[in-house]
């Protein structure tokens, strides 16, 4: 009888293998956790933030009531999510011999029907997403291959491998998958200049927005000698739209702390800190479990595996300001201050917390490190393109049909993410335009959707492209409002440090604001001054970005810029027609019923959508300006014109 | 010893480093941050009491009234405010008859808005304390405020 290994065997006999050829004996046991082989049944829930909020929750306590209920014998994982956010909650079952099946939208009444026909060898029924591929295991009959999915079948899931697989509260499992061996193997063969070069030689290019190659970074620090070092990982994402690092960290936390430990040794910090979001507090549950588990296995601590390096890993959670994603801010942060971002230089390779050298690392970076080292640079540089190496992962929200995480290599065209990973719009709607990179990133407009996703096509385009907010937006949306939103919450962010950032971006917001209400006195003189308003946005803009003291700053004129560029109309319509072609801006009009000339039809009465007008026959009528959502119905459909638009 | 203090036991280091994790375990601890907190907290890592304040005004987290009994959260992500967020927000505001980021008088509900909660893919996302609700309507918000009472009476 071959039984699970323990995490000392894993260490003895997985991850010191560096020929990665494992005997059969060990194979067996490893497969108990790769879950080739089962002993019983397995039911995956997927419990990540997105799931919990779709109600995985109650998911997980429908299918224990009916293990219970039944008497079957099951084991039941938790784990991360798939990144297929909008088919959520999930559900997997896989049985001995048996491909792995997910179900999609299991709700907690309909765990009873779904396990039912599991356990009966029967799989029917709508809530069937697919199978997951693995030759190991007999297939079900007519139930497509999960990867083969439209949604998957262009992503190219190197990161996210294993997210929503692996139980992210088993470090045996994450061994089993050689996890900790690209680490072991560094800090006890390889010196940390070979690192720093394996990973200059991979391409790989920080994952937080700059695209600054990482190497040069950690080469910085690396060569000064003697003084305490820091490593920080920036895990603080508050992106509105953007939950990539979350998504990764949630689904194997391990792999961050092997990537920092990785990035640790080449730099030479003993200290390292992640600053992550308090807001995620599963993820960060998480992480907390999974350093305890790092810890206790010698992957952390000192002298690590006898080889002179030691590294501790702190974990600061980050109480809510979105400026502290920027790197100066987060330092600042990290000691106990005002989060406000200083003037660079000195860079924090330099002059980084609490004086000394650091550096600041994206999670999605550092996630790429353990493979790199594991698979060779060559193997990360043939991903992408040849300037932009590896994959991207992206959280692709709005009107798609599918929305969630993805990861795509670089140089994947735009259109193919919106079309064939995200299946399309919704209702059959016509795209509109894409806001890339949140609030400080652009939008690109639909007839540019053919653009290609790496750093240099960004670049010629003079695009964005940000840690990874992917919004779509069909024809339904109004872009004076998207705008407004972003200048809104830049200016609630601004540190208030810089005048420029402050008072601009408040500016800024007034401007967008005056020209999606309706005027106080509506004469041409208004009109006018509300046109050049819109004039003054693009000078603004331009010294808001070239005075600005950081990147929220210098960033932050980007969405109104570009919304000018490529829907200048749309501001017009706004100021002189006081339309709003999406109708999203609800205050640029008002309608009223005019006493005199209503004769009291209840034309307009049966037409409301709404049921905002009341009134009986041949008395006049009322708008309730309350319920009314200035649809302009009875405005069309008044045959006396007594609808007054104000 | 009152919970402050046995906060501060657990930080045996009075490193300025600290003054974050220290604020927002007190917050776990009391609910929000008092102004003996703000002074004890001063005093154990040698601060002067305006920066302790200074530094945990800048931050989102941190509260300085104690909160209500059904906080409401509204996510006010790029994909919730596509959906609506605004609109639902202001129907929140008129059922309760406050604005957001307040209390009601007897301290039952309040309302906040609250940066992306990572859940676009069901927007519009509303969190009261630890339940979601996700695609959530304005039409249902009555019905919601009304069932929460409810259930209070009861």
């Amino acid at each position: 009888m071959v039984t699970e290994p323990d995490s000392k065997y894993l260490i003895e006999n997985v991850i010191s293998n560096f020929t990665r050829e494992y005997d059969e004996k060990v194979q067996k046991k490893m497969n108990l956790l790769l879950r080739r082989t089962l002993k019983k049944p397995v039911i995956f829930v997927g419990t990540g933030t997105c799931g919990i909020a779709a109600g995985a929750g109650k998911t997980l306590l429908a299918v224990v009531a009916y293990l219970e209920k039944h008497h079957y014998e099951a084991d039941i994982i938790e784990v991360g999510c798939i990144g297929l956010c909008s088919a959520e909650p999930l559900l997997d079952f896989q049985t001995p011999g048996k491909a792995r099946v997910s179900f999609k939208k299991v709700a907690a009444a309909d765990v009873e029907s779904i396990l039912d026909e599991c356990f009966h060898n029967h799989i029917s029924g709508n809530h069937i997403l697919g199978q997951v591929r693995n030759d190991n295991h007999e297939y079900w009959e007519d139930i497509p291959i999960l990867n083969d999915l439209p949604f998957f079948k262009k992503q190219k899931r190197v990161l996210l491998f294993d997210c929503g697989e692996i139980a992210p509260s088993s470090i045996d499992e994450y061994m089993a998958r050689e996890g900790y061996m690209a680490f072991i193997k560094t800090v006890l063969n390889y010196p940390p200049e070979m690192v720093c070069k394996m990973i200059e030689q991979s391409g790989l290019k920080g994952r937080g927005g700059g695209g600054f190659p990482t190497a040069k970074k950690w080469n910085v620090v690396r060569s000064i000698g003697g003084e305490q070092k820091y490593l920080v990982c920036n895990a603080d994402e508050s992106d509105p739209g953007a939950y990539m690092d979350r998504a990764l960290v949630e689904g194997n936390p391990h792999r961050l702390i092997e990537g920092m430990a990785i990035a640790a040794y080449a730099i030479g910090a003993s200290k390292a800190y992640i600053y992550i979001r308090s807001d995620y507090s599963v993820a960060v549950n998480r992480l907390k479990n999974a350093l305890e588990q790092a810890k206790d296995n010698g992957f952390l601590g000192r002298n690590i595996f006898k080889s002179g390096f030691s590294l501790q890993i702190f974990l600061r959670e980050g109480p809510g300001a979105f400026v502290c994603g920027e790197e100066t801010a987060l330092l600042k942060s990290l000691e106990g201050r005002r989060g406000m971002p200083r003037s660079k230089p000195p860079y924090p390779t330099e002059k980084g917390l609490f004086g000394k050298p650091t550096i600041v690392n994206n999670v999605e970076t550092l996630a790429n490190v353990p493979l790199i080292i594991m698979n060779g640079p060559k193997w990360f540089k043939a991903i992408g393109t040849a300037e932009s190496a590896g994959t991207k992962l992206f959280a692709l929200t709005g009107d798609t049909l599918n929305t969630g995480i993805i990861e795509v290599p670089f140089g994947i065209g735009l259109d193919e993410i919106i079309f064939e990973i995200g299946g399309g719009l919704k209702d059959d709607k016509m795209l509109k335009a894409v806001q890339i990179g949140g609030p400080s990133g652009s939008l690109i407009p639909q007839q540019s959707s053919d653009i290609k996703i790496d750093y240099n096509s960004f670049k010629a385009e003079n695009l964005i492209m940000g840690s990874g907010g992917l919004v779509v937006m069909d024809d339904r949306k109004c872009i004076v409002d998207i705008v407004k939103y972003f200048i809104d919450f830049l200016h609630r962010e601004s540190c208030g440090k810089c005048i420029p950032c402050r008072e601009g971006t408040n500016r800024m917001y007034k401007i967008l604001d005056a020209i999606t209400r309706r005027p106080d006195e509506d004469n041409s003189h208004e009109t006018l001054m509300r046109f050049k308003g819109v004039l003054q946005l693009e000078s603004l803009a331009e010294v808001i970005s070239e005075t600005s003291l950081c990147g929220l700053g210098k960033t932050a004129p980007n969405p109104v810029l570009s919304a000018l560029k490529w829907f200048r109309d749309e501001f017009e319509e706004h100021i002189y027609e006081r339309k709003c072609r999406a109708n999203v801006c609800k205050d640029l009009r008002s309608y009223m019923i005019s006493a005199e000339r209503c004769t009291g039809c209840m034309l307009c009465l049966k037409k409301c959508p709404e049921d905002a007008i009341t009134g009986s026959a041949r008395e006049t009528h009322f708008i309730n300006q309350n319920k009314c959502t200035k649809c302009g119905a009875c405005y069309d459909v008044c045959k006396f014109s007594a609808i007054d638009v104000f | 010893m009152n919970k402050i203090e046995e906060v501060l036991q657990n930080f045996p280091n009075h490193d300025r480093e600290y003054l974050l994790p220290i604020l927002q375990e007190i917050q776990k601890a009391e609910g929000y941050i008092s102004e003996d907190a703000v002074i004890k907290v001063g005093a154990y890592l040698n601060i002067p009491t305006s920066k302790v304040y200074a530094v945990s005004t800048f931050y989102d987290q941190f509260r300085f009234t104690d909160k209500a009994k059904y906080q409401i959260h509204l996510c006010n992500g790029t994909a919730c405010h596509m959906e609506g967020a605004g609109i639902l927000l202001r129907e929140f505001e008129k059922e309760l008859n406050i604005s957001s980021g307040h209390l009601t008088k007897n301290r039952m509900f309040g309302i906040a808005t609250k940066p992306c909660m990572g859940a676009c893919g069901m927007a519009p996302v509303v969190k009261v304390n630890e339940k979601f609700y996700t695609g959530f309507t304005p039409d249902r918000v009555e019905e919601l405020i009304a069932s929460i009472k409810e259930s209070e009476e009861m």
